[in-house]
């Protein structure tokens, strides 16, 4: 584990020597900023509470998620320093989880930086911190599974572009098998398993403020699933 | 035997350890899903079970059926699928607390002709839903309703509201283990609902102007119609409530069945008005209630003057006429009056700590009259629930009632210049051991025992019958939103029902969480709210009002949305130039000597 977290915490470093980095980390406030604030129905509700801030979460990770992960992998074949990377002394698993935590540690402080709208909303009603706090907790959940979907398909192919469309197409799927669930052509028993499988319902779950054991496993699960399969990948790589 | 390359092999391996990887999570999932601790963070518990409904579950003796009508499908109403998370989530932890004796299941109409036969005859219709698609324009029947069965007894709740379901489906179960709803008794002068024909919908008469009351409060208790001038007096031993609406020329015999409910304990609540509105005229035709001297006695005294309180009813009044220089006339902007003769009361004006004005916001009385307290009968308190603001005047004697600017400018200066401005009450609330009115009199009714002061009762009078008439129940300003009067209602009638667990949970997550009135604030700091202000100046003051209102919204927008930008700017800015000063710092060896650069 200790490897790993060297691996993160250079994977984090070297994220920050590109700018792509900090356009993620400024754009991700800015943009949730103009959603709630600007274009959102906040001041004409005129409600203390963050439920439509929360609500474009899931949908905003679609194309961000993949873009903090689009070159974990893709970058690492196609300028062959995987070959480089896989004589260090580590193990698979390490490197998959320490390029999963950093990716998730740059996440953790973009949502770091959209802290403003709570105090914001805090300084201008009571704000019932309770779904804040879910809501957090839940996007970083979410945000860990979307990250491992996009980690995954990173490890699909040597262009970054690809990798990214790959990811956010998986998302996007993934945020809409909810409304799928509901529709007439889907046959019951399928249309239960689609459900469950959705992340936006669940993360909507947590972010009022109901932090349930099974939306957590269910993120944990998925997010494992989809490091291992990452894992699996990389290891036909090493070991072709 | 078939020999496979290794690198297939190998390749095959991998395909199948991913397989049986997706397998293994899957089985997981399922588990999950039947894992059921959670944690609610939200300050009032709002998505845990209320201690009622635990208390409620708790009492069942036997199997409670429970089945949930909905279309699984929602295609063109997929709004409502939040709702639907909500009430799935309230009844599985109802299911859970429940240890066995409440069984959920879920039933869809619309998939068979006997689903949809058995939700209609247990009273559950579909709700036509417009929506639009690619394909056009059309109506989606949405199901969304409960049907409750225990022992031989049957509850249906026909629609379900997530902010509401916990309160009907205590109640619904509370009467289902009572074997009948509680029974509030309702006195007034409206005339009687026609028979009922099969298969013709009711029309209510035009004077049923309790009717809204009536259906809001039939979700809870049975609302018995009495005539106490005719009905014998044990039509009132079993009731939970009295409520008096709008008493007219009450009789004698009438008081006195009030008056010998309320001395042997009763709770009372009396909708008192001073007058009826003549919607012809637009003037108070002051009516006789004969109740004034019984109240007296109970040591409340209504004031015969309406009160106009400046914290008015915005009323949109539209502008004047212009005329254009092609000489077709329009209308200039419109404004809003504060209509002082409706009162709006909020959260300042109630008994904070009383359980009754829990979770309420935006009352508004229709031509209110003030209560004054005292003397009160030895062993009788009393406690002001709901009271005007400090600016408020009374209008007494003949005036024109209509709304339009003159008019309410014209009453606002008359009110200033009459009676004191002060704070009056509209609700008050007595409790204790009442003495009988008829206790040193002649009782109406000859040969009945008098009783006085037996067992401890509440009264609570309401200085307006309109507030909770079918208009009041309805009103609703743009700028202020739906009125808290039907919840005053339901909370007045729980409280004196001693349902105050149904008050608890009916209030609980009504508490607004508003952020500030920005306009409010903004006509206050450039002074638009002072009532002296000659019409001109005072749309000169709103205008900038809402100038100086937009502003400080944008502030707080573009605040939000460029300084997070800026801050990563200067991080980055500091991260790059660190960097590149260490680049450019001279290399030292290890071991100390001279480096390059």
């Amino acid at each position: 584990m200790s490897r790993a977290l060297v691996v993160a915490r250079r994977e984090l470093m070297a994220a920050f020597d590109s700018p792509a980095a900090w356009l993620v980390l400024a754009l991700v406030p800015a943009l949730t900023a103009v959603l709630f604030f600007v274009l959102g129905g906040f001041f004409a509700a005129g409600a203390a509470s963050l439920r439509d801030w929360f609500a474009a979460v899931p949908l905003l990770l679609v194309p961000v998620a993949p873009a903090l992960t689009m070159r974990l992998w893709a970058e690492e074949f196609r300028s062959g320093t995987e070959e480089l990377l896989f004589t260090y002394p580590l193990r698979t698993s390490e490197l998959v989880l320490g390029k999963f935590l950093g990716a998730l540690g740059l996440l953790a402080i973009a949502l770091f930086f959209t802290l403003g709208a709570p105090l914001t909303v805090a300084a201008l009603g009571p704000l019932d911190w309770g779904p804040v706090i879910g809501g957090y907790l839940g996007s970083l959940l979410l945000g860990a599974a979307c990250l491992a979907v996009g980690a995954f398909f990173s490890s699909c192919t040597r262009n970054q572009i690809v990798a990214w469309l790959l990811g956010a197409v998986a998302l996007l799927v993934f945020n809409l098998l909810a409304v799928a669930a509901t529709s007439a052509a889907m046959p019951e028993w399928l249309g239960g398993i689609l459900w469950r499988l959705d992340f936006g319902q669940r993360f909507a779950g947590i972010a009022r403020g109901v932090v349930a054991v099974d939306d957590v496993l269910f993120y944990l699960l998925m997010t494992f699933l989809f490091l291992a399969w990452n894992g699996l990948r990389l290891e036909a790589r090493r070991w072709p | 035997m078939a020999v496979i390359a290794p690198a297939r092999r190998q390749r095959r391996e991998r395909l199948i350890s991913g397989l049986l990887l997706a397998g293994v999570v899957a089985s997981l999932l399922v588990v999950a899903g039947h894992v059921r601790p959670r944690l609610d963070l939200t300050q009032d518990r709002l998505f845990s079970l209320a201690p009622v409904t635990r208390e409620v579950l708790g009492r069942l003796e036997d199997r409670l059926q429970v089945k949930f009508y909905f279309n699984r499908r929602l295609e063109g109403a997929e709004a409502l699928l939040p709702a639907r998370l909500v009430l799935r989530d309230f009844l599985d932890e109802v299911e859970a607390a429940g240890g066995g004796r409440v069984r959920v299941e879920t039933v869809d109409p619309t998939e068979s002709v006997a689903a949809r036969s058995a939700a209609e005859a247990a009273g559950i219709t579909a709700i036509p839903m417009p929506t639009s698609d690619a394909a056009g324009a059309r109506i989606v029947n949405v199901y969304q309703g409960l049907e409750l069965r225990y022992q031989d007894r049957t509850e249906v709740l026909p629609v379900l509201v997530p902010g509401e379901v916990e309160f009907a489906f205590v109640a619904a179960v509370d009467s289902l283990l009572r074997d009948r709803r509680p029974v509030v008794g309702l006195v007034s002068r409206e005339p009687p609902m026609p028979p009922a024909l099969p298969g013709v919908a009711e029309a209510v008469p035009p004077g049923r102007e309790f009717e809204s009351l009536r259906i809001r409060l039939g979700r809870r208790y049975a609302v018995r119609d009495l005539d106490l001038a005719e009905d014998a007096p044990d039509r009132l031993s079993d009731l939970a409530a009295l409520i008096v609406a709008r008493p007219e020329r009450l009789s004698p015999r009438e008081v006195f069945e009030i008056d010998q409910y309320l001395a042997g304990g009763g709770r009372v609540l009396v909708l008192w008005d001073g007058e009826r509105i003549d919607v012809e005229t637009n003037r108070p035709q002051p009516t006789e209630t004969g109740l004034d001297d019984w109240l007296a006695a109970m040591g409340v005294r209504p004031e015969k003057a309406m009160v106009w309180d400046q914290a008015g009813f915005p009323f949109p009044i539209p502008g004047a006429p212009v005329r254009l220089p092609d000489g077709t006339e329009v209308r200039g902007p419109g404004r809003t009056v504060n209509y002082g003769l409706w009162p709006i009361v909020q959260a300042s004006g109630l008994a904070a700590d009383h359980i009754a004005c829990q979770g309420l916001a935006n009352l508004c009385f229709l031509w209110a009259h003030g209560l004054a307290l005292g003397p009160l009968p030895a062993g009788v308190t009393a406690e002001v629930l709901v009271r005007t603001s400090p600016a408020t005047g009374a209008l007494a004697g003949d005036f024109d009632l209509e709304p339009y600017l003159e008019n309410v400018e014209r009453l606002a200066r008359r009110a200033r210049s009459g009676q004191e401005q002060r704070s009056r009450a509209l609700v008050v609330a007595l409790r204790g051991a009442f003495p009988s009115f008829f206790a040193d009199r002649e009782p109406p009714v000859a040969g009945r025992p008098i009783r006085s002061a037996a067992e401890p009762g509440l009264l609570v009078v309401v200085g307006d019958a309109d507030a909770f008439s079918n208009r009041g129940i309805e009103v609703a300003a743009p700028s202020l939103g739906p009125s808290g009067n039907p919840q005053l209602a339901a909370n007045l009638v729980d409280w004196l029902c001693q349902e105050e667990g149904l008050v608890d949970l009916r209030v609980r997550g009504g508490r607004p969480r508003r952020i500030r009135n920005f306009r409010q604030e903004a006509l206050a700091a450039v002074g638009a709210l002072d009532p002296d202000l000659d019409p001109d100046r005072r749309e000169e003051l709103v205008a900038e009002a809402e100038r100086r209102e937009r502003r400080i919204r944008r502030l707080i927008s573009w605040g939000n949305v460029l300084v997070p930008p800026f801050l990563v700017l200067l991080l980055a800015l500091g991260h790059f130039a660190f960097h590149r000063a260490r680049a450019r710092r001279p290399w030292r060896p290890a071991g100390g000597g001279e480096g390059t650069t």
